[in-house]
């Protein structure tokens, strides 16, 4: 009986709950304005104009956009950082 | 070098609307951060914690949503930690903001307004949280639901104008 070979450098990819990467979503808002939302991309999570501009139009055109992604506690601070700014945000898990 | 500073003139009347607004506003977010209830968890801490529960006011609870978006397929039900975790410090610095405007505009402040960089920052985001709460706001005191839309119209033209003076 062959006994399994462990040396084996076996890569699994194990989609749980625990490791999928968190999106922070921006949504639409009618009231505000197209230039505060650019602003707060731009200042709030670092984005040059042309990049934030971008999202800001997704945004307004598709009714919410996938801002950031990464950590848990990374996007929980996005979101932290965008409700003080008054934008809506949500946090969720890609999936 | 001179620092950068930005001007506005307002009417005697914008001023005192713009005070008003600021105070209403104000005052709503510290209730909101003063009417945490009791948690002895938190008091056997040291942790501060805030509210569980979102407001029920509409307008207030515009200013402090949801972290996780009900419905969602990936809900994951922490709305509730989350908010008891960042809603104190999301009160402290909207308030903050907020008091860069009462100052401005305040008993001592004329009708000219003159901000640095940090503060036309803060203005900015201020503005747009009165923004924010009058929309969001089924009844408000202190403006008739006629005036409301222009009201809101105005504060978003001052809010451009500075955004616009700040970055071009």
């Amino acid at each position: 009986m062959a006994s399994p070979e462990l040396d084996e450098a076996v890569e699994v990819n194990v989609a749980t709950a625990e490791n999928l990467p968190w999106m922070c979503i921006v949504w639409d808002d009618p009231v505000n304005l197209m230039s505060y939302v650019t602003y707060v991309f731009q200042t709030v999570l670092g984005y040059d104009r042309k990049r934030a501009t971008e999202l800001m139009m997704q945004v307004h055109t598709e009714g919410k956009a996938v801002v950031s992604t990464g950590e848990k506690d990374k996007v929980e601070g996005d979101v932290k950082k965008l409700h003080t700014a008054g934008l809506w945000a949500t946090m969720q898990q890609a999936g | 070098m001179r620092a950068p500073k930005f001007t506005t003139v307002l009417e005697p009347m914008e001023r005192e609307v713009l005070g008003n607004l600021t105070a209403t506003v104000s005052e709503a977010i510290i209730k909101r951060a003063q009417s945490v209830p009791e948690d002895p968890l938190a008091e056997m801490t040291g942790i501060a914690s805030g509210h569980k529960d979102a407001p029920k006011d509409p307008a207030l609870a515009r200013l402090l949503p949801d972290f996780e978006r009900e419905g969602d397929e990936e809900y994951d039900g922490d709305n509730s930690l989350l908010r008891s975790l960042h809603e104190n410090d999301i009160c402290r610095a909207k308030l903050a903001n907020l008091q860069v405007i009462a100052e401005a505009v305040g008993p001592d402040g004329g009708v000219e307004l003159t901000l640095t960089e940090e503060e036309a920052r803060a203005f900015i985001a201020g503005l747009n949280d009165l923004r924010l709460y009058l929309s969001a706001s089924a009844t408000n005191q202190d403006v008739a639901d006629l005036d409301r839309d222009s009201l809101v119209e105005w504060l978003g033209y001052n809010q451009d104008s500075l955004l616009t003076a700040l970055v071009g």
